[in-house]
């Protein structure tokens, strides 16, 4: 995604990009589950999404849907109502739901009602409302995904070298910039490196020569999951157009349905000798679970600051959350298209570099807030939490707003949802709405909810869009009422 | 249910800006509000610029924009005009709206320094159809289209103060808010604690004539004095002068300009600036100065020589401490206006920074007892706020290359802050700008200023030189004929104005939520 996002921005400037591909991970995973970034990336590298979500046996994504100790929610990528941006309706709503012990804020989000009834739809270019309050990732099968990228790169002749040893040798200048990296059959140098490897091959552990800053050198603490393991499930499951996270003692595990199977990632903040009790919870969520499971002990830290010299490392950075609410291309495409924005001049200016680290710890912040809010009622170690996320919580559990959002990396709506998902309920209503007597507030939620109703009652079953729109078997000439 | 009860002190723009938002949204019900002024206490209240916001406040009360321009005695502003910034001799434009459009997803201005280097580029502020509006003193409303180049910009207005004021006064009294005349001798605070209070806050304001007017949550709109946030509460004040030395300003109005142009002008003066901000029935007029480089005579005798039109009053003169409260919500005050700080007019922030206040003030409306949460949250937006604008506006004063006084010198050499100094390099190195998520300025503006005011990075975007720069060069005359061409349909900034003073209803766009067009 990296080399392709790369090339297809660079083109028109006529800069090469050369791909250095290392031996598979095996703890790479093995499906994706995308936000409405994916569309995004589509539109700019021109390809086709319908085709993609096909031969990765692609399912829809509205957003996702939290099993709780005791609450269930849901987590879509859309506003809530039928309209974005709309005064004070998020405080309506809180103020109409105060005090019902089973306040189901899921009844005004469209995304939500669809994907739990099972439906999906892309509106019509007429309805562009409707299309953001359906606003959509999918899931897909990662390898696949990974063949077309790679087959888009050929296109647009990238230089591609595959090595199957990882010792790579590096030679850098005297300022710490990396000037050449020596490959079994090639010596590759180039102006600027982008580092996706988890272990920062081309950064770490060249401490000495590359001269990493000091401020560079500080980590960011850990999310509290230790460890990790995937499976793949022959169980098909067309009927959810969204992630599924189970919650058990502990962590969370999660289901991302594909046409050709479901994949589960279990992530748990349990030590190693805990695991057997973890796997014991697991089977009794679900029945597809391996006799085994390999689990992958989490590393603890990663760097703050992934712009150093000539080399950005995004693969550890983007491992920050072990990939379980945010994916790893979600933030690696939001770091590239930040990278493209301030993409350096030779030689490459510090305050240029220390600008897209700035932006980057906050991207990183808020990724870290949002992944750690869903440990908060577990009982996991969330001392680590930041003041910023503290703030948001007490304020939004106060007032029922939130303090202003720092990046893209999350959506103000995915903040109202989790954070009533959580169990947090405002105390005070909103004094804007204090001139609204409440059964005209009550009229008037009833009516977004009613429309809410009848659009998803209208709309077809996610299966059902998939076998018309999304045919497994080719069919070149598809129309349909995107 | 007990009513809540609001105090407000002080009838400025502040006040009753506050006053008539609360008395909007607020249920009578369950609320009391009550303005105490003192027609004895003079508003500081001249000729008032605004920002594009003012439009989305007037909006949110249900107020008609025209009946509003009538009300005010306000025209339309594109953009500000200032000459003698950068250096002697040399003007620019602050537009409200963009110049020129992405390319490749290459900020536009990069390919403008490009050619701009090759000596194939305009000036910047060529690119933007509301300078060229301005510069020809047209004026329409910019258009709903997005393919349209007269999307790319938005509006704002000069209006009178003082007739803000009484105009939203009448809204508020309408709306049940109790003015009562009279000035503070007193600001008592609570002796003891209660449910709803501690010691400490207050508890109530004694007027000249003795009568006590009791409160919940008092809100401070009294001025730079700050009778209650800084006088019975002593929350402290920062002081900024260090990076805007300017301390003193004196305004006179003058008679009304046959053609009002659309934009208000900042001049630059040998230690300070002088403003011009024409109103429908007056132009007002004033000089802002640093006391330690220009004494008040001298100060005086630049604003009467500079001056267009004839005055029409006696000369206003005030001094203020550049700066802002340590907290401008403190216990149960809530100080909004000049009371919570001071930023000079410069950027037309004023009533901006009002707006805001009253806006997050509403979100974050406490109940009888306020919690450290809503108040905490509340204090961390507006600091937000003023540092923004804070840092544009020394901006203004750091990027400057006239050596005709030390003033200027001085300015030239200060220290900045440090969040300053972040984004001045950043644009130095590859011109780029970093984007702010809260608070103003757009990198628009930026942009204008760091361009008009002649700090061109001689570094940019290298991308841009890839594409061959005959192409490029004819895609920029290209956009500047469709610049011109929309320009000369546009009517003219009287005949715009005039519009608005006929009855029926003049179909003006909804205040967007993008401030620069909607392009933006």
């Amino acid at each position: 995604m990296s080399a392709a996002l790369l090339a297809n921005s660079l083109k028109p400037f006529a800069i090469e990009v050369l791909v250095i591909e290392l031996p598979a991970d095996p703890h790479m995973p093995m499906a994706e589950a995308t936000g409405p970034e994916f569309s995004g990336l589509c539109r700019i590298l021109g390809l086709d999404e319908r085709e993609i979500i096909r031969r990765c046996q692609g399912t829809f994504r509205l957003g996702s849907q939290y099993l709780g100790e005791t609450q269930r929610w849901f987590v879509p990528f859309a506003h809530l109502g039928m309209s974005a941006g709309q005064d004070e309706f998020e405080q309506a709503l809180f103020q109409s739901l105060k005090g019902q012990r089973d306040a189901d804020l899921d009844l005004w989000s469209i995304a939500a009602m669809a994907a739990k009834a099972g439906k999906f739809a892309i509106a019509g270019q007429d309805r562009l409302d409707l299309r953001q309050a359906l606003d959509y990732g999918v899931h897909l099968d990662a390898k696949a995904y990974c063949q077309i990228l790679q087959a888009y790169c050929q296109q647009l002749n990238v230089t591609w070298h595959a090595i199957d040893d990882k010792q790579l040798s590096l030679q850098h200048n005297d300022q710490g910039e990396l000037l050449t990296c020596r490959l079994p059959h090639a010596t590759l140098s180039a102006d600027f490196w982008v580092d996706l490897s988890h272990e920062c091959y081309l950064s770490s552990g060249q401490d000495s020569l590359i001269n990493v800053s000091a401020q560079g050198k500080e980590s960011r603490p850990r999310l509290p999951i230790r460890h990790s393991a995937q499976w793949m499930s022959a169980q098909q499951n067309f009927d959810q157009p969204c992630s599924q996270f189970m919650h058990f003692s502990g962590g969370w595990l999660k289901q991302i349905p594909l046409r050709s199977g479901t994949y589960y990632q279990c992530f748990s903040s349990t030590a190693a000798v805990a695991l057997p009790t973890v796997e014991a919870q697991i089977r009794s969520l679900i029945a597809d679970v391996p006799v085994q499971l390999v689990w992958q002990a989490l590393q603890s830290e990663s760097t703050v600051e992934p712009w150093q010299h000539n080399c950005l490392s995004l693969g550890q950075v983007a491992n920050l959350c072990g990939g379980m609410v945010f994916s790893e291309l979600q933030i690696v495409q939001a770091a590239l298209v930040q990278f493209l924005d301030l993409f350096p001049d030779l030689p490459i200016g510090e305050n240029n570099r220390r600008h897209f680290n700035v932006r980057w710890q906050d991207f990183a912040q808020e990724v870290y807030d949002f992944s750690l809010a869903h440990f908060v009622q577990s009982g996991a170690d969330i001392s680590s939490a930041s003041i910023a996320l503290s703030q948001r919580m007490q304020v939004f559990a106060r007032l029922g707003r939130l303090e202003p959002l720092l990046s893209d990396a999350t959506t103000e709506a995915q903040w109202y949802h989790l954070l009533f998902g959580l169990g947090l309920r405002p105390s005070l209503p909103s004094v804007v709405l204090s001139n609204v007597d409440t059964p005209s507030l009550q009229h008037k939620l009833s009516k977004v909810r009613q429309t809410i109703e009848r659009l998803v009652q209208g709309m077809p079953r996610h299966r059902d869009y998939l076998a018309k729109f999304y045919p497994l078997t080719m069919v070149n000439d598809v129309k349909h009422n995107e | 249910m007990t009513q809540q009860r609001i105090v407000v002190l002080g009838g400025g723009s502040a006040g009753w800006m506050t006053a008539a938002s609360l008395a909007k949204f607020l249920n009578p019900q369950q609320f009391t509000i009550t303005l105490v002024e003192s027609e004895l206490i003079g508003t500081v209240g001249v000729g008032e610029a605004t920002l594009p916001h003012l439009r989305s406040f007037n909006q949110l009360l249900g107020i008609d924009e025209n009946e509003f321009m009538r009300e005010t005695g306000a025209t339309y502003k594109l953009a500000i005009q200032f000459p003698g910034w950068g250096e002697e001799g040399r003007s620019y434009f602050h537009p409200f709206g963009l110049s020129g459009h992405d390319i490749c997803g290459i900020d536009f201005h990069h390919y403008w320094l490009h050619l701009n280097q090759l000596g194939k580029a305009e000036p910047f502020e060529n690119y933007s159809i509301a300078v060229n509006a301005a510069k020809q003193q047209k004026y329409q409303y910019p258009s709903n289209n997005p393919n349209d180049i007269s999307a790319d910009y938005g509006y704002a207005f000069h209006l009178d103060a003082t007739l803000y004021a009484r105009y939203l006064r009448r809204f508020a009294e309408q709306r049940g808010v109790t003015r009562i005349e009279g000035k503070v001798v007193e600001v008592c605070l609570h002796q003891q604690s209660s449910v709803f209070h501690q010691v400490g806050d207050i508890a109530s304001l004694r007027l000249d004539s003795g009568q006590l007017i009791d409160g919940d949550l008092f809100i401070d709109c009294s001025g730079f004095i700050g009778v209650m946030i800084e006088q019975a509460l002593h929350t402290g004040y920062e002081d900024w002068t260090h990076w805007l030395p300017c301390d003193r300003a004196i305004a006179v109005p003058t008679e009304r300009c046959a053609t009002p142009p659309p934009y208000t002008r900042a001049a630059a003066k040998s230690a300070g600036w002088q403003w011009r901000i024409p109103l429908q029935h007056r132009t007002g007029n004033g000089i802002v100065y640093c006391s330690a480089y220009m004494d008040d005579e001298q100060a005086e005798k630049i604003l009467l020589r500079d001056i267009e039109e004839n005055p029409t009053a006696g000369l206003n003169k005030l001094r203020f401490t550049t700066g802002k409260r340590h907290k401008t919500w403190q216990r149960n005050c809530v100080a909004i206006g000049l009371s919570a700080g001071f930023l000079e007019p410069l950027e037309s922030t004023s009533l901006y920074l009002i707006q805001i206040a009253i806006q997050k003030l509403l979100e974050h409306f406490p109940a009888q007892t306020i919690s450290a949460v809503e108040r905490d949250s509340y204090n961390r937006h507006m600091d937000t706020e003023y540092l923004r604008v804070r840092d544009f506006i020394i901006m203004h004063y750091k990027v400057n290359r006239r050596q005709d006084s030390e003033f200027w010198r001085y300015c030239q050499h200060m220290a900045v802050p440090d969040s300053l100094a972040a984004q001045m390099a950043l644009f130095s190195e590859g011109g780029r700008i970093s984007e702010y998520r809260q608070g103003l300025f757009l990198p628009a503006s930026w942009l204008a200023v760091y361009l008009g005011q002649g700090l061109v990075p001689t570094h940019y975007d290298q991308r841009v030189t890839k594409l061959p720069s005959e192409q490029l060069h004819r895609h920029f005359e290209h956009y500047l004929a469709d610049i011109k061409a929309a320009v000369d349909k546009m009517p003219s900034h009287v005949s715009s104005i005039a519009a608005t003073q006929r009855r029926q209803s003049v179909d003006y766009p909804a205040a967007p939520r993008s401030l620069y067009g909607i392009n933006a």
